[in-house]
């Protein structure tokens, strides 16, 4: 994971400064990268799969590769939209300066130019360990072809425990140890790198205010440190990031998606020639219905907590510490790990479809939830105070409050948390839907178990149909729904003097 | 009896470096109809007392009266104009002004019309179904005071309403504020401006309590003697005498130069 993040960073930074620096370049990477980035990263794993292990013939450092591969769709995504940010925010007068004093080339990178993303770098990635966590799970444990791959890890490890022995305690220790790894590394690592970002602060960025801790007990230090963590993600700024992105004309997105479309039926069609089957497109339509109302129903309760959250804290500012404290500790915890507990807990209590369907929709919510919450989070830490003592003034409360004052100011977190919540939320229907224990395979119908159906049988035409099908969803959501709430929303910013 | 009495106010904010006395023992009387301005440098704990008028801070120690009743929280008697507008981006002009009638039990109907009628008197004709951000600073200020007069309140509270503004829409915004504190025949009639600026108290109050930092203390009052209205007065030496009392009082304090804070 260490080495993947490596090379991350490496090309994060290359095509970042390239994007944001080349304008006519920008133009079409950054929609390359979105178009990349919406893809679920679970869902094109098994492609790669096929073309690296028969590339190595099943060799282990075929597998390896591919683990690799997977990790790094997940993890660069985040890097290089934090470079990007990062260099689109530098003030002007940073670049004029340089030029006055002829700082260029390397002395320009070195001096002015890293040190000034750096705060990004450090919030993308800090997102990218997260949701390298989460996938590390799945790729050390693969089924494809029905032959089983295995590398040696703690995904495989927490794999083996519940679906082969079905151990619960197997399964709570597996867990323990990555929560605890998780956490110590936020503790030791991002910590401490994020205080040394809070140095670049002359950049003004928004959210880094330097923010006075609130006492020396234990618990007041957790929420300093949480708050710091907390700030570099969200310093920066997600609304900007996005609607940087949106900047982009959708023609730029459509072109890009259509050259992406010939370049794959061009490789797996024309080179690796894929026999083509017949589709059944009325069991296609089918399995995208059922993973969209699973998904809905997932994110409208996200939403509906999140907005809860938000209107709690709102209304009795203590319980931030508490709420705090706890979603980023169960966050910390990514979600592939707990499934297969929630797994054998739902189905020992339910009839099968029904805990499956539960646990799925679970899975899903927990792949959604913390985006929402986040966002909000940070959307209520920035809020205004003296929006706050306009509503106590003209008293201003309960339903009122929510309708004109608390939902409106949040929608801008709302938006980007969303976008990134349906992204988190396909990616789960592929291993929500679908579960292989002991040899004995559990299926509820839906897109993400047909990718998994598809895999495990091989069909790479189908896979790559069906891969396609998802990406369309969920550019064709980005393009018509979040685009437009985004424009609206970037009007109901809140500013803080 | 004043309409409003601090009595012997503490208010303390705990720290992690410790307690922060940002208030010491502070102790005056508003009187009803008064234009009382409150001067001091940045960190005296101006706009603590005003948020405790408002009833969105508490005293530490001792007490404050409105109308003889211990402040408990915000009232309707008591209305605000913010220094940085604090308009919602997402409403209208009217919008913004309809929210303060939110909790008022009355018809909507009614409520159109308050809002009509103050957005007439700001001079925000035309500019109703404008959002902020479609608002110069001036303007966004005026929506601002017109919200605050909604409610039609005993005590308007302004906290450094003009500092964001530059100083030609602060001046206008300034005589129009005066206006409305003259028209007796509605409300409010009592108002208490918070300020930085020697010179604006001057101009505007009946009284300027004076007040200095670590600890939040007040170093003294000066009754201002100009008659009104005092734009005819602005340029002599009865006006300069008022402001100098009062940066005498400041400089003796060891509060350097204001304008520079
Ligand atoms: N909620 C709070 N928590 C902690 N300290 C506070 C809080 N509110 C005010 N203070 C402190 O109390 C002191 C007085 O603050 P206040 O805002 O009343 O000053 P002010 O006179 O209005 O200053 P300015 O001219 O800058 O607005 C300051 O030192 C400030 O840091
Ligand atoms: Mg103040």
């Amino acid at each position: 994971m260490s080495i993947t993040y490596i090379i991350c960073l490496a090309f994060g930074l290359g095509v970042g400064i390239l994007a944001a620096t080349k304008e006519r370049v920008g133009n079409l990477i950054i929609p390359l990268l979105d178009i990349l980035q919406s893809v679920p990263v679970l869902g094109f794993f098994p492609l790669a799969l096929a073309v690296i292990i028969s590339a190595f013939h099943g060799s282990t450092f075929g597998l390896e590769l591919a683990s690799m591969f997977l990790l790094f769709t997940s993890m660069e995504w985040s890097i290089v939209f934090g470079v990007i940010a990062g260099i689109k925010s530098m003030p002007s007068y940073l670049k004029d300066m340089s030029q006055v004093f002829h700082i260029e080339g390397w002395d320009y990178l070195k001096h002015i130019l890293f040190p000034s993303i750096y705060p990004y770098v450090i919030a993308g990635s800090i997102l990218a360990w997260g949701s390298g966590w989460y996938f590390v799970i799945v790729t050390e444990f693969i089924n494809y072809g029905g032959k089983t791959y295995s590398l040696p890890g703690l995904g495989y490890y927490l794999q083996t425990a519940s679906f082969r022995y079905s151990s619960v305690w197997m399964s709570l220790a597996g867990l323990a140890t990555i929560g605890i790894i998780v956490f110590l590394m936020n503790r030791l690592i991002w910590h401490r790198l994020n205080e040394r970002a809070k140095e670049h602060r002359f950049l003004l960025i928004h959210g880094f205010t330097p923010r006075e801790s609130a006492g020396q007990s234990f618990w007041a230090k957790q929420v300093s440190y949480i708050d710091s963590r907390l700030n570099a993600v969200q310093g920066v700024h997600l609304p900007s990031w996005f609607l940087l992105r949106f900047r982009i004309r959708r023609l730029n997105y459509l072109l890009v998606a259509v050259g992406l479309l010939i370049v794959i039926v061009g490789v797996f069609y024309g080179w690796i020639r894929l026999p083509i089957t017949s589709l059944d497109l009325e069991h296609l339509a089918r399995d995208t219905g059922y993973s969209m109302s699973r998904l809905a129903i997932a994110y409208f309760i996200s939403l509906a907590l999140a907005i809860a959250v938000g209107y709690l804290i709102l209304q009795r500012p203590t319980t931030k510490n508490a709420i705090i404290i706890f979603t980023d500790i169960a966050q910390s915890i990514p979600a592939l790990a707990y499934f297969p507990l929630l797994w054998l807990i739902f189905t020992s209590i339910f009839p099968e479809q029904i805990g499956l369907e539960i646990a799925a929709v679970l899975l899903m919510l927990t792949g959604m939830l913390w985006y929402l919450i986040f966002n909000v989070i940070e959307a209520v830490e920035h809020w205004p105070k003296e929006i706050k003592d306009l509503a106590e003034v003209f008293r201003v409360r309960g339903r009122r409050y929510l309708r004109h004052m608390a939902i409106p100011a949040l929608l801008p977190a709302l938006v980007t948390g969303s976008i990134l919540a349906w992204g988190g939320g396909w990616n789960a229907t592929i291993v929500s839907e679908y579960v292989n224990i002991g040899n004995k395979v559990h299926t509820i119908p839906g897109l993400g178990s047909a990718l998994d159906e598809a895999s495990q049988t091989g069909n790479n035409h189908q896979l790559v149909v069906l891969l396609v099908v998802m990406s369309t969803i969920v550019i064709v959501m980005n393009s018509l729904i979040w685009r437009r709430l985004l424009s609206r929303a970037s009007t109901h910013v809140l500013e803080e003097e | 009896m004043p309409l409003i009495r601090i009595e012997q106010v503490s208010k303390a904010f705990y720290e992690p470096k410790g307690e922060l006395l940002s208030l010491d023992n502070v102790s005056f009387g508003i009187e009803d109809t008064e234009f009382l301005a409150i001067i001091g440098p940045s960190g005296c704990g101006k706009s603590t007392i005003l948020r405790m008028i408002a009833g969105l801070e508490f005293p530490t120690k001792g007490h404050i009266y409105f109308q003889d009743k211990l402040i408990k929280g915000p009232m309707p008697g008591v209305s605000m104009v913010f220094q940085n507008f604090a308009l919602l981006p997402w409403k209208t002009a009217r919008d913004n002004i309809l929210i303060a009638l939110d909790a008022k039990p009355i018809s909507r109907r009614e409520k159109e019309e308050v809002a009509q009628a103050l957005l007439k008197k700001l001079g925000l004709e035309g500019f109703e179904n404008n959002y902020p951000s479609e608002l110069s600073g001036g303007m966004k200020q005026r929506v601002g005071i017109a919200r605050a007069l909604a409610v039609a309140p005993d005590v308007l509270l302004l906290d450094e309403p003009f500092s964001s503004l530059d100083e030609v829409t602060a001046r206008e915004l300034r005589k129009e504020t005066l206006r409305i504190w003259n028209d007796r025949t509605t409300h409010p009639d009592t108002f208490v401006i918070v300020t930085h600026l020697v010179e604006e108290a001057v101009l505007m109050a009946d009284r300027v309590l004076i007040m200095a930092p670590r600890p939040g203390r007040i170093i003294g009052e000066v009754k201002i003697d100009i008659p009104r209205p005092r734009f005819e007065y602005a340029r002599s030496s009865l006006f300069f005498g008022h402001v100098d009392r009062i940066e005498e009082i400041l400089e003796k304090a060891g509060v350097e130069d204001m304008k520079h804070v």
